[in-house]
């Protein structure tokens, strides 16, 4: 008896799942996804031990089995699958999938060896998925690559402890935070790429979800999608506290137009050390770029400017992401002194606040 | 014309000692990192004065050997900061001279020079090394860099030898091929066994017979031999991608403390060289090397940029603590920084405090010495290294 499926169905299903499915692992089991049938349904499970995502897709079967099936070839397969629909068959340990002329045959391993995704239980909260996602955007740029002994700076904080959802992140040097209005009461801290998957899969797949903080995970659900997160361990930094309450100097600017200068000067300081230095005088903000034995770059434009005359230096990077956290027409910079954090935050909206520490030069 | 003059000091680490202490005048002495403590395992004698160069002391020579060879030898301790400030000094000096410098080692320059007369340039040098340190240096000048280094050997001590392209020929009958500096014994030796033993010689061989010898470099030797210099001089460093510390220990260990210990030595270190480039780090790594000679490392990026000792030393800890239990004895460890940032963005986040007693520390140990004032861990190390965090 076998099961059909429409392609494209499935490959958005494996898309969803083939990014919990390791690259490398200890445990040859976890190269394989676990396919479950029953109820009208198929569900596919792929996970890392890590994070964990099961997708349901409706099938028209009284059948029920579960197998798993190593993820790179039977998705491989679907994608360059010849027809329109798959069909899949358990037959003596063996899974056939066909579509059209071209059947795979793929060997299997026993289900019971797949670690089984408990749901996570605790305080749970519901939400739209499209906030989320535009929350998770907005700050993921900043979270910090690589192996750190701080773990927590590389996941995006969901921080509920005033009662509404605020999304963070921060590698220590810069920081953006987005405030939501979804109503949510607890705080974790959860690996940035695998929750920015999640959410682009929960708001291609409903409008609302379900989010369950448990014990050390946290878990999001809706009628397609159930996900587990482990939170990383590690306490986050007091992010509030970071965040300047005055600024002596208050600049607004064209954001597209600093965006195109901050691209412009990078081509030099990229190559050295990825410093831009901005001054603003009256009425004017100067972005200029040095690098010893190559050139520099300046370029002055008018801006509004209230407060003192400054000078400062920092990462055009770290810039450049705060700001591609918005998209107001206009820019608000706050400036205390050339020692403290740059304050970036849309000029006519509330809701985000991006923060760049200035570079020693 | 274009002259490279190449700024040899004398003696440099002896010279220095006898000019802050003019009892040593005249004497045979050595300089050693610590003539009196624990070095005596390892440390040698780092350079001697000529008086004790002409009893055949050397440097790199232990202080036993040493002293059969020179009974009168004084072993003084050195004076790395004085060093430092005398070479900073001169290259101040020699940049008022020419924009092309090379500053080459802590007692060697080589600098182009354009113009008639090198020689009263070089005999200036000479004049502002004496007055302004009490101390001599030797000066050659030739069209090369290779060949003024050369002609700075003829003259040594406190001479200055000028080749003018004429001269070379001359010179080059009567000196032998380890003259170059790059051919040492093992290539001499080579050379001579096929009737190679004067620069003449080694011009007038085929160039084949040169690159059999001595491979790819032997044409470059051969260029220098018909006094064709091109070597360029290298006016900057690079910028620096890593700074690591290492050490072999005088034993191997299973013990995490010694390790430990050890490290906190190196990483004294590291944070010293950091510093003193004026930069900070962010990821840091740790390698150990076993009794079979296999290696391992482990790495670790930080919060923040830093060149703070305790700092860098808490992280070595950490991957220390990681690697326990070592699969075997431990014989050398070593630890480094890579992302080093002179222009960095400081965090949000954390401020590094320097431990208020570093400039007690620093005091103490200036005057009395490394081993005055120590952490506790170190005592874990004492059998194990000489190393002196300077």
């Amino acid at each position: 008896m076998e099961i059909i499926v429409a392609k494209e169905d499935l490959i958005q299903a494996l898309e969803a799942v083939l990014k919990h499915v390791p690259k490398k692992t200890t445990q040859p089991i976890l190269y394989n996804i676990l396919l479950e049938v029953g109820d009208g349904t198929l569900k596919i499970t792929g996970t890392d031990m890590r994070s964990a995502l099961s997708y349901k897709i409706a099938v028209q079967s009284s059948e029920s089995f579960a197998t798993t099936v190593p993820a790179k070839y039977f998705a491989e397969f679907v994608k360059k699958a010849p027809a329109s629909d798959v069909a899949l068959d358990f037959v003596k340990n063996h899974l056939l999938v066909s579509s059209g002329t071209a059947s795979l045959k793929l060997s299997t391993m026993a289900p019971s060896e797949y670690p089984t995704l408990e749901v996570v239980e605790g305080t749970t909260f519901s939400i739209s998925t499209g906030k989320l996602k535009e929350a998770v955007d907005a700050v993921k740029k900043n979270v910090s690559k690589g192996e750190l002994r701080n773990p927590v700076l590389e996941g995006i904080y969901f921080d509920g402890t005033e009662g509404k959802l605020a999304l963070v992140a921060t590698d220590g040097h810069r920081l953006a935070a987005k405030y939501t209005d979804l109503e949510v009461t607890e705080s974790a801290c959860l690996p940035a790429d695998v929750i920015s998957d999640i959410t682009d899969t929960l708001a291609d797949t409903g409008d609302t979800a379900y989010i369950v903080f448990g014990e050390g995970e946290v878990g999001f659900e809706n009628e397609t999608v159930y996900a587990v997160v482990r939170t990383l361990e590690g306490q986050f930094p007091a992010w509030r506290s970071v965040i300047p309450k005055t600024v002596e100097t208050k600049v607004v600017a064209p954001k597209a137009l600093f965006e195109q200068i901050l691209d412009r000067a990078s081509m030099l300081s990229k190559t050295y050390d990825d410093a831009v230095r901005l001054a603003f005088d009256d009425g004017a903000m100067t972005v200029s770029a040095d690098v010893p034995d190559l050139g520099s770059y300046a370029e002055t434009v008018p801006v509004e400017k209230e407060g003192p005359d400054l000078k400062i230096a920092c990462n055009y990077a770290y810039l450049q992401d705060v700001l591609s956290g918005f998209k107001d027409e206009s820019v608000f910079i706050g400036l205390t002194s050339s020692l403290h954090p740059i304050l970036v935050k849309p000029a006519s909206e509330e809701g985000y606040i991006g923060l760049v520490m200035p570079m020693k030069l | 014309m274009k002259w490279i003059i190449h700024v040899d000091m004398d003696a440099f680490f002896a010279s220095c000692e006898q000019a802050i202490n003019p009892k040593l005048k005249g004497k045979p002495i050595g300089v050693m990192a610590d003539p009196y403590g624990r070095g005596k395992k390892r440390s040698v004698v780092a350079a001697a004065s000529y008086e004790a160069k002409r009893c055949g002391v050397k440097a790199g020579m232990p202080p036993k050997q040493a002293l059969e060879l020179c009974p009168n030898l004084i072993l003084v301790p050195a004076h790395p900061s004085y060093y430092g400030y005398v070479h900073r000094g001169t290259l101040k000096y020699l940049k008022t001279i020419s924009q092309e410098i090379e500053d080459y080692s802590i007692d060697e320059f080589f600098i182009a020079y354009y113009g008639k007369s090198p020689d009263r340039v070089g005999k200036d040098i000479e004049a502002f090394v004496k007055k302004e340190y009490g101390i001599t240096c030797s000066v050659g000048i030739a069209p090369g860099k290779l060949l003024a280094k050369m002609a700075t050997e003829e003259g040594k001590p406190d001479g200055l030898v000028w080749w003018k392209p004429e001269d070379i020929p001359g010179v080059y009958r009567y000196l032998p091929v380890s003259a170059i500096p790059g051919i040492g014994s093992n290539r001499e030796k080579l050379l001579n066994q096929n009737g190679i033993y004067t620069l003449e010689d080694l011009a007038y061989t085929p160039t084949s017979v040169v690159k059999n010898l001595l491979g790819i470099l032997g044409e470059y030797y051969q260029k220098i031999a018909c006094g064709v210099d091109e070597t360029p001089l290298v006016l900057e460093e690079p910028p620096l991608k890593s700074i690591t510390r290492s050490v072999t220990l005088d034993y191997s260990t299973h013990n995490p403390l010694v390790v430990e210990a050890v490290g906190r030595l190196l990483c004294a270190s590291l944070s010293k060289g950091l510093e003193e480039i004026d930069a900070k780090a962010k990821e840091i790594f740790i390698f150990l090397r076993y009794d079979d000679m296999s290696g391992e490392a482990n790495g670790v990026k930080l919060e923040l940029y830093t060149n703070n000792e305790e700092t860098i030393f808490r992280a070595f800890r950490e991957l220390n603590a990681s690697m326990v239990p070592y699969p075997q004895g431990v014989r050398s460890v070593g630890v480094g920084m890579t992302d080093i940032r002179q222009h960095y963005t400081p965090s949000l986040f954390y401020r590094e405090r320097p431990n208020p007693l570093k400039p007690v520390l620093e005091h103490i140990r200036q005057r009395y010495g490394y081993d005055s004032i120590i952490p506790a861990h170190l005592l874990f190390a004492k059998h194990y290294t000489p190393i002196i965090a300077e």
